[in-house]
């Protein structure tokens, strides 16, 4: 009965916010995203909600299918030299911008050279180290321009040919040419203007399947089927972006109407949501994790026993099981399961509380009078700091919250708002987070940042620091040889496991749900994947 | 009284006593989380059923009324006390004071109360003490202004210019003669205020500004079971509903005392 009455009201608030205005069933196909990009552009994107709105617009020269293997998409097939310093990538012909301008080879040094400009804020310079010329290009006070170097880190051989040289083997080369951080930017549009500001970043044209047409801001983001689509048209006609900062609204509009497709659902609905007539769920695995960490270098968190006795302390399988209702992987590293780079032979530390307290004993921690432990007189009492938005890492840090007091650690949580967390983290600013890392399919970009020891000014802001885990970092980055990473990507996990830097919590899967009657959406395994697909989605009026 | 005011008393008193007694009461802990029971419908185990940590949903109720009535006195209590002397002390003076003093009054009621809410935790962080402080500088003004017109009303009687002439100081004329006299009107302006703190409160915890996990307040109890509304209703309904009685409670009591303490204003009367 309340349950009834309480459907009926969201339905109702649901009903009121206008439900398909305009919009044509089967034709048009309406995605609700729980937040907004910031800009409309796959060099200086940043954020998910940015790679998931420009990913439509742009084609990179490759993509990932869904084995996560490269194949071709604006290059037509690629050569590499048999010294694994040369990468020349063959295009496809008579491929045009959404402006009607012919997409050629200098389009791609252009968006390449942009991403290696330090004037160009951007997350994606680092995963180009490899190119020759790297350290020269983007010197923060002198960088040398392209023309002045003697090797051409990038060069257009002819319109449609484009040949790229490295400073070493590289293994992830091919794999950071991959959407959604690789798309292709037009230079006749772009050759003067400021990436970081230009309107371009909010009125972008592509050589992508669907053509921009309008933002309005907090509200939607309408795009249109690119009739001259190198891979042929596209079977919609508009895409529209619906930004619903709500989950359970979210949901209520997919069961209105008002959306054809949403992620993330509250967990507990998805059995519901598998039984509900019109309605399907799909499910992939994703490269991204969510932890509990902690600043390295600070006490006691740089005592290998605590460490490890906070690992031991976290239930993680009964959280995956029970909180996050088996859609997620129990983490034990840096790679998820997928991953060439995984060594199924590392396994979490078990779940034992008593472990955990006979550690902190070890320690030297010793209860005191309301159960909290304490060494030399210091209480084993510390922040974790938090998204306040996003409720599957709000939830986890409570779960945590509760685990750490059954063995006398007393961790008080302070959610935060995005931009202010996010700051905090980079300038190092917290003892304990609970936090995710998007993480790339490839190894090398995450794991080289994350927890190489000259990376502390960036993603390394938890101040880890190991000089073997650095030493196979490099060995790893810099062969092209897969089984000679694997064995150096392995090493690599073996002692970030022993180490204890973080409790690797869990491996969240993708949930989508969408309406039965479209076809073609593919979960690819990767991040936000399954936006790969929209191209091909038809209706089939089922 | 009335029957519904003592109906009234009856729900604000059940609620107190909640609040007072939740540690010796409530069955469970209020953070000691059971994931393998989490969600459970109510029970002869758990009679308001689980939360989705798989805490007890009638323990955080019970606790939850200490953080809710907590918030809600010491907000009241601020609020009464500085509306209360800056609205007599306005009306007492005067002139420019009581037009300077007012002219605040009047500013801080036309900034809208959300906004300034967001502000001030934005600076000074969420805590319990904070909240409450918030919700008294949000609800002094309206307070003041009520006092201020009813001891505008007392200082023109009589017995005032009477107290005058006798050569009465301000001290006495304003603590003897005024506020004692405007006593039954500051009453009920305390008690409607409570209802309506606990309400703000609730708000700001729905936002996250107020009460922190694992403390259960009945704002952060209801946005913790939006998500389950569909699947586990008893998660989100029963704080809500000791929010709806509280309020109610408080603002039925208000009424009753006012039929009681302003004869003029009695709903019944002939």
């Amino acid at each position: 009965m309340f349950h009834r009455i309480a459907t009926a009201l969201l339905v109702l608030a649901g009903a009121l916010s206008d439900p398909r205005p305009g919009l044509a069933a089967g034709k048009d196909f309406v995605i609700g995203l729980g937040g907004e990009a910031t800009q409309l552009n796959p060099v200086v994107a940043t954020d998910g909600f940015s790679y998931i709105a420009e990913w439509p617009l742009f084609d990179s020269l490759v993509e990932l299918d869904q084995s996560l293997n490269v194949r071709p998409l604006l290059a037509e097939s690629w050569e590499v030299a048999k010294d694994g310093l040369a990468y020349t990538f063959k295009l496809k012909k008579g491929v045009k911008w959404h402006d009607g301008a012919p997409f050629t080879a200098r389009d791609v040094a252009f968006t390449f050279y942009a991403v290696l400009n330090p004037k160009v804020t951007t997350p994606h310079r680092a995963y180009f180290d490899a190119l020759a010329g790297f350290p020269e290009l983007t010197n923060k006070d002198t960088p040398k321009r392209p023309e002045d170097l003697a090797v051409k880190p990038i060069e257009v051989v002819d319109d449609h040919t484009v040949r790229f040289r490295l400073r070493y083997p590289s293994g992830s080369f091919l794999a950071v040419l991959t959407n959604p951080r690789a798309g292709i930017i037009p230079e006749h549009l772009l050759k003067t203007a400021d990436l970081n500001t230009t309107e371009f970043n909010r009125k972008p044209v592509g050589t992508g399947p669907f053509k921009f047409v309008e933002w309005r801001r907090g509200e939607r983001l309408v795009m249109e089927a690119n009739p001259q689509y190198h891979g042929g048209r596209p079977a919609l006609d508009r895409l529209i972006f619906r930004i619903i900062p709500d989950s359970v609204v979210l949901l209520q509009e997919l069961r209105a109407g008002g959306v054809d497709f949403i992620e993330n659902p509250p967990l507990n609905e998805v059995a519901r949501l598998k039984q509900t007539a019109g309605l399907k769920v799909l499910v992939a695995d994703n490269t991204s994790y969510n932890y509990f960490g902690w600043r390295q270098d600070l006490e006691p968190f740089n005592d290998l026993r605590v460490r490890r006795a906070l690992n031991h302390a976290i239930d993680v399988p009964t959280l995956v099981k029970e909180a996050l209702q088996g859609y997620a992987t129990i983490a034990t590293g840096q790679f998820p399961p997928s991953s060439w780079a995984y060594d199924p032979a590392v396994k979490p530390y078990a779940y034992d509380p008593n472990r955990a307290k006979a550690l902190l004993a070890e320690a030297g921690f010793r209860p005191e009078g309301d159960g909290v432990l304490a060494r030399n007189g210091k209480r084993f009492s510390f922040t974790i700091r938090h998204d306040q938005a996003n409720q599957a890492v709000k939830d986890t840090a409570v779960i945590v919250q509760e685990y750490l007091k059954r063995v006398g650690v007393e961790a008080k949580l302070e959610p935060l708002d995005w931009p202010t967390f996010v700051k905090k983290l980079f300038a190092s600013e917290f003892e304990g987070i609970v936090v995710g890392w998007t993480n790339h399919h490839d190894p090398d970009p995450f794991a080289y940042t994350i927890w190489h020891s000259s990376q502390w000014k960036g993603r390394n802001f938890a101040h880890y620091k190991n000089p073997r885990v650095d030493e196979l970092l490099e060995q790893a980055r810099h062969t092209a040889v897969v089984a000679e990473r694997k064995k150096h990507y392995a090493e690599f996990s073996k002692l970030l496991m022993e180490d204890a830097p973080y409790v690797f919590l869990y491996f969240p899967q993708q949930v989508f749900v969408t309406r039965q009657s479209y076809d073609g959406l593919l979960p690819i395994p990767a991040f936000a994947g399954i936006y790969q697909s929209l191209r091909h989605v038809r209706w089939s009026g089922k | 009284m009335t029957t519904r005011a003592m109906l009234g008393a009856l729900a604000v008193a059940l609620m107190v006593a909640a609040g007072i007694l939740a540690p010796a009461i409530a069955p469970y802990s209020y953070s000691t989380q059971s994931l393998r029971e989490r969600l459970q419908p109510p029970s002869a185990t758990h009679w308001l059923g689980t939360d989705g940590f798989g805490r007890d949903v009638l323990t955080r109720v019970v606790w939850g009324s200490r953080v809710s009535l907590e918030i809600g006195f010491l907000a009241t209590a601020v609020a009464v006390v500085v509306g209360t002397l800056v609205g007599s002390t306005a009306a007492h003076f005067a002139g420019t004071a009581d037009t300077l003093v007012m002219r605040v009054a009047d500013m801080f009621m036309s900034v809208p109360a959300l906004f300034l809410i967001l502000v001030i935790v934005a600076l000074f962080g969420a805590s319990l003490l904070h909240t409450a402080l918030v919700i008294a500088l949000i609800t002094w003004a309206p307070v003041a202004r009520v006092v201020r017109a009813e001891c505008l009303a007392l200082r023109a009687r009589d017995f005032v210019s009477a107290a005058h002439a006798l050569g009465a100081g301000h001290a006495r004329v304003l603590g003897h003669h005024l506020l004692r006299n405007a006593l039954p009107v500051i009453t009920v302006q305390a008690s409607l205020l409570l209802g309506q703190a606990i309400l703000i409160e609730s708000g700001l915890s729905y936002l996250g500004l107020g009460a922190q996990p694992p403390l259960p307040s009945w704002g952060n109890m209801v946005v913790e079971g939006r998500q389950f509304l569909a699947s586990a209703w008893w998660v989100a309904t029963f704080p809500g509903l000791a929010i709806f009685v509280t309020v109610l409670g408080f603002n039925l009591v208000g009424d009753g005392l006012r039929d009681v303490l302003d004869p003029t204003l009695r709903t019944d009367a002939p």
